[in-house]
């Protein structure tokens, strides 16, 4: 384990170092972007800031990152200061926090729609936050962050909720507004990005920031897969193991993949539900996408019931039981939905196993990490 | 990396410089810095003989008439009476093309507002010394520019011109109301697919100097017309998303509607 961390730590070094190389280069191609220091006498110089890559998730690079905004020290601590405050709300009374709270994994406690603002009802479930920076190097298309995919990357996802009527409900002139006023973000995002003139698009870089540091990859389920551990699992959640990979049974892992760290094909499908909700077909405005949704990750699930992009089932037993029985069919259903016509004829012991299995990915240190 | 960059750029410019001289037969030393338009001394297009200026002013009409904001109504080729608001877009990516075919793209990305009585204008500075026979834009921004909205100046997107739930900018916004019903209408118009090119034929004109001008008629009322009859009666009077159908209809039109009246 010990050794793991130090060649990672390494890896981070040297990606480091590489990716400061090219900015000089982004400095010459793309002059509107890059943050110019303003104070001369000391040099802008941003301590890059390492993150611990859990045992679960790939080692081979450290965390995905665009090249005009890696991770430091000063842009971290400062997006984890935003993402915590509520400056960014029309009337100051709700954060980013207040809908993705830690102790839920991320998501908004325990409820099956969040709330905005002036306490209006928002329209899907909260997201849970973590491992976003692998979506963002994954996905297969242009389509990465909320349930439809609508967002291409973090950083332009983060004025999603600040402007939507919905959520936060402010304008970003007021919000830049508040926060050049401030009396220590001007220095804050001095010291991460060099100026303190603060624009929206370092208030994005630094929110992004913080959300790339947070992963998530130290359960049971991921010694028990890497180092074959089989003290990890308990027989039940082996037999559920088994269901969920098998095709005559649960049939899971087509979608939500167990080969890779991520439990998700990073495509988005109609699992069969009967919401009218248009999902990704809302972003293409294509017909055959009306209903789909990106497949979610299933890590930490017991931290962030209710379930699906409506919320609407409330325990894992509930979200079984829709895919035993409860899915549609027929079209526009995925044809890993139709093709068991007569659902899957799971018996109770069978749900049982699959329900403890899909527990044994939950990370306990995605809530009590204390750099989030 | 650097190095290479300057050597594509100064190939550049050198192509430019040598294909001016093929296509020009007069002696253009003559024609020096007067904005001239008596047009003889110059060959087909505009010529500048060193690094000059080109100033691209933006003038709304509807059809014949001013350009004015709600109260003012106008009458669209399809009969429904119409109230403007507000009319916003991006121009980017200017591009000058060489009678011998080169392309200089001088990479501007700015946000237009047409409101009465101000002037919308683009200054195009440092354009490299040739003769130039056509200019094109694009009536939205780029696929790169368009991924993250992490950008400063024009593409701030606090400017109100984007949109977080489907990333990317809105091109070209339109809007009032449609006064027959009294109903809003409301075009944003946006995602890549939908960026409106617009290309003028510069040959006609046989003009040079250091600093010139091009008047730019936006003929609103060809929003609604030209080619294709927009009938707020019948096609979409909200657009919010990329994929909707009467886009097809509206982007030709307003790539139509630009036009340049002048060039001095
Ligand atoms: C009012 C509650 C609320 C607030 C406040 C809120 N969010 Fe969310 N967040 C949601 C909901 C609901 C979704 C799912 C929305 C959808 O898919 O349409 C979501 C989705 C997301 C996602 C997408 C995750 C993924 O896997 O695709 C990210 C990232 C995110 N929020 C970050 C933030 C940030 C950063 C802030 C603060 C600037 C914030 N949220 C504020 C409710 C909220
Ligand atoms: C056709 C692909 C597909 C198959 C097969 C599939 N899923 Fe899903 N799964 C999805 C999609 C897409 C969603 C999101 C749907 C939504 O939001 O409405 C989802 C959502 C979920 C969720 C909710 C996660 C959350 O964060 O809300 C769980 C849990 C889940 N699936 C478990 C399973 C299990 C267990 C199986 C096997 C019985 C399975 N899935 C089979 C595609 C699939």
């Amino acid at each position: 384990m010990k050794r793991v961390n130090v060649f990672c730590l390494l890896c981070f070094a040297v990606f480091f170092f590489v990716q400061s190389c090219k900015k000089d280069d982004e400095v010459i191609q793309n002059g509107t972007t890059t943050v110019v220091p303003t104070d001369t006498t000391k040099p802008f110089a941003p301590t890059p800031y390492l993150v611990q890559i859990p045992v679960g998730l790939p080692l081979d690079y450290p965390i995905p990152s665009p090249l005009d905004n890696p991770l430091t020290v000063e842009g971290v601590e400062l997006g984890r200061k935003l993402f915590h405050d509520k400056i960014l709300s029309k009337n100051n009374v709700q954060s980013c926090g207040s809908c993705h709270s830690q102790l839920f994994g991320f998501t908004d406690e325990a409820k099956q729609f969040s709330f905005g603002a002036s306490n209006q009802k928002g329209e899907r479930n909260s997201m849970p936050l973590f491992n976003l920076a692998y979506v963002e190097k994954f996905a297969k298309t242009d389509h990465r962050f909320f349930w439809d995919g609508g967002a291409k990357n973090l950083e332009s996802q983060v004025l999603g909720p600040i402007t939507n009527p919905l959520e936060m409900e402010e304008t970003l002139t007021n919000v830049i507004d508040k926060l050049q006023k401030h009396p220590q973000y001007p220095a804050l995002f001095k010291k991460a990005f060099g100026s303190d003139s603060i624009t929206t698009a370092m208030l994005m870089k630094a929110i992004a920031q913080f959300e790339r540091i947070i992963v998530s990859g130290e359960t049971r389920f991921d010694y028990f897969k890497l180092f074959g551990d089989q003290s990890k699992l308990t027989a039940q959640e082996k037999r559920g193991l088994e269901l969920f990979n098998t095709e005559e049974k649960a049939d899971c892992f087509h979608c939500h993949s167990l080969s890779g760290a991520f439990m998700t094909d990073f495509l988005f499908h109609h699992n069969g539900h009967q919401s009218s909700d248009p999902g990704l077909g809302r972003i293409t405005n294509n017909p055959e996408d009306k209903g789909k949704f990106r497949t979610p990750s299933l890590r930490n699930l017991v931290f962030t019931a209710p379930y699906m992009h409506d919320g609407r089932l409330a325990k894992l037993e509930d979200v079984v039981e829709f895919y035993n029985s409860g899915a549609i069919r027929t079209y526009p259903a995925d044809p890993f939905i139709t093709k068991h016509p007569n659902g899957l004829g799971l018996t109770s012991d069978e749900k049982a196993d699959l329900v403890a299995f899909l527990k044994t990915m939950t990370d306990s240190t995605l809530i009590t990490n204390t750099n989030y | 990396m650097k190095k290479s960059i300057l050597i594509l750029l100064c190939s550049t410019v050198l192509l430019i410089v040598q294909s001016c001289k093929e296509g020009d037969k007069d002696d253009n030393t003559t024609a020096t810095s007067s904005a001239s338009t008596t047009g003889s001394t110059f060959e087909s297009g505009i010529t500048y003989n060193s690094k000059g200026k080109l100033t691209l002013m933006f003038n709304p009409t509807f059809g014949a008439q001013a350009f004015e904001l709600s109260p003012k109504s106008y009458v669209t080729a399809a009969a429904d009476t119409i109230r403007i608001t507000q009319l916003t877009y991006y121009v980017s990516n200017v591009t000058l093309t060489t009678s011998a075919g080169n392309k200089i793209n001088l990479g501007n990305y700015e946000l237009i507002s047409q409101i009465p009585g101000q002037q919308a204008k683009v200054l195009l500075d440092s354009i490299p010394a040739g003769c130039y026979t056509s200019i094109s834009y694009m009536i939205g921004v780029d696929s790169l520019a368009n991924s993250t909205g992490v950008h400063t100046g024009a593409l701030d997107p606090s400017y109100g011109m984007y949109w977080a739930w489907s990333t990317g900018y809105v091109f070209l916004r339109l809007k009032g109301r449609f006064t027959s019903q009294n109903t809003a209408y409301s075009f944003d118009i946006g995602g890549d697919g939908n960026v409106m090119n617009v290309n003028h034929d510069l040959s006609n004109y046989k003009t040079g100097g250091t600093a010139l001008t091009a008047n730019i008629n936006v003929d609103v009322a060809k929003f609604f017309n030209t080619p294709n009859k927009y009938d707020l009666k019948t096609d979409a009077i909200d657009i919010h998303s990329a994929g909707v159908p009467s886009i097809a209809k509206l982007k030709v039109n307003i790539a139509n509607a630009f036009n340049i009246t002048a060039i001095q």
